[in-house]
């Protein structure tokens, strides 16, 4: 990258979106949606300074769809923290979610995908609706007028904040972007082929859908009676080629016979089964652990919320056993000896 | 003829062939939310939009996490999101359950209200 671009454009980017904080007239509103939308295409341009040329088929055909989902996310989050409106500024939120949901698609993390629009679209953005709702039904108060409430007008300390930013995005743009090839565009041919040997191993330790993906390939040479795979000597069925592209393996029929049989891409697990299978193989413990977070939360939530009820010290005496005040002393003195105190 | 996209295309390899990951520009969009998301939680005075700007930044934390796991072609980038959700509807939880508390004391949303808490 160029690093006096780069940071201009971080420039642009902070003063633009200072400018954003207040309310402006339209056209000037238009002129800075324009800067704005510049700003971030000139940052990313220069971090992705370098990348490969499309190629025949189409390989780097993403590269633009990354482009127009950034200017997306980017001013959806920028109208988000600037919009005086609460609830324009949650929507304005979802707007990001959805951007980042489709890089996600592009970025071969389909499960995840679908689990940030469910999780942060479907529920985590409701509550924070449901909450942002709750607390504006009171209209008419003095900190609010038609046009809300003034502190989410007035931006606090808007300075300081934006060249905080700024400061960040360009000390993480220099150690990230400076050195072109710094961050690769490709990985290397080792560690794809290392990956896929990966993926064939985890295809190993799921001998249902092994064998049922390997059936399918040896129905299609018309061999319908399989029953086992057979595994050599160390235990496993498949025979990956050095590159991970494709593996083989032999199944043994109803009769003994046996037919030789080789799987492409196509037999390995899906996204969300790979997935699935990595979470709970490869971190369990981690797996406990978020559940004992969302109960500890749900626990937090209840306790939080929950309404504080003022109890009358006689009450709180009967609730621990003890006699009311003015009562008989003598059952006083009964209850203190059976909690074995003095008589 | 046309030529399908690769990420259409029905790979030989389980994963597919290295492609250009774009990982640049995700790293770039990842910082630039992350410090859009910084500015929301510094200026914004509603406690509840500060909340959100947090969702901002670990959206942007997420966002990095998948990115790198496509460029090593690893599926822990992806876990690592499974637990970043959980962490953020753990912390939406409590956050929104602290503010509904603080909100019935004072009836307002400002952080302002609550500065005396430093004097």
């Amino acid at each position: 990258m160029n690093p006096q671009i780069f940071y201009a454009a971080a420039a642009l980017g902070a003063v633009v979106l200072y400018l954003m904080m207040e309310r402006r007239p339209a056209p000037f509103r238009a002129a800075l949606t324009v800067a704005g939308l510049a700003a971030v295409a000139l940052i990313l341009t220069e971090a992705a300074r370098g990348a490969p040329a499309p190629d025949s088929a189409g390989a780097n055909g993403p590269f633009w769809l990354h482009v127009l989902l950034a200017l997306v996310a980017v001013t959806g989050a920028a109208r988000m923290v600037t919009h005086p409106k609460p609830v324009y500024a949650a929507l304005y939120f979802i707007l990001v979610i959805l951007a980042v949901a489709v890089t996600f698609l592009l970025l071969q993390a389909e499960f995840m995908a679908f689990a940030l629009l469910i999780v942060y679209a479907g529920a985590i953005l409701i509550t924070y609706l449901f909450v942002l709702m709750l607390a504006q039904q009171a209209g008419d108060r003095a900190d609010r007028d038609q046009d809300g409430a003034w502190y989410d007008r007035t931006p606090r300390e808007p300075v300081a904040a934006l060249i905080l930013a700024f400061v960040l995005l360009a000390a993480t743009g220099d150690a990230l972007f400076r050195r072109e090839g710094a961050v690769p565009w490709l990985a290397s041919p080792a560690a794809v082929s290392q990956a896929n040997i990966r993926a064939w191993e985890r295809l190993e330790d799921l001998p249902e859908l092994l064998l049922k993906e390997a059936s399918a390939v040896a129905e299609s040479k018309g061999v319908t009676d399989v029953v086992a795979l057979e595994r050599g000597p160390n235990g496993r069925a498949l025979a990956v080629d050095p590159a991970g592209t494709t593996a083989s393996l032999v199944l043994v029929g109803a009769g003994g016979d046996k037919t030789h049989v080789t799987l492409d891409g196509t037999a390995a697990p899906s996204n969300s089964a790979a997935l699935g299978h990595a979470l709970v193989a490869g971190f369990p413990v981690s797996l406990e652990l978020a559940g004992v977070i969302l109960l500890m939360a749900l626990f937090g939530a209840v306790v939080l919320a929950r309404k504080q009820m003022a109890i009358a010290e006689d009450e709180r005496r009967v609730a621990a056993g003890m006699a009311r005040i003015g009562a008989d002393p003598e059952a006083a003195d009964m209850t203190g000896m059976a909690r074995g105190g003095n008589p | 003829m046309i030529a399908t996209p690769s990420i259409l295309a029905a790979s030989p390899a389980p994963l597919g062939a290295a492609m250009p990951a774009n990982l640049q520009l995700c790293l770039a969009l990842s910082v630039i939310l992350f410090a859009i998301g910084l500015v929301g939680f510094l200026t914004r005075r509603n406690m509840i939009l500060m909340f959100l700007s947090t969702e901002l930044m670990f959206q942007a934390a997420a966002l990095a996490f998948v990115a790198f796991g496509r460029m090593w072609m690893d599926l822990s980038g992806q876990l690592m999101v499974i637990f970043i959700l959980t962490v953020a509807a753990a912390e939406a939880a409590l956050a929104l359950g602290l503010v509904v508390l603080l909100y019935r004391r004072r009836e307002t949303l400002s952080s302002e209200a609550w500065a005396d808490l430093k004097e």
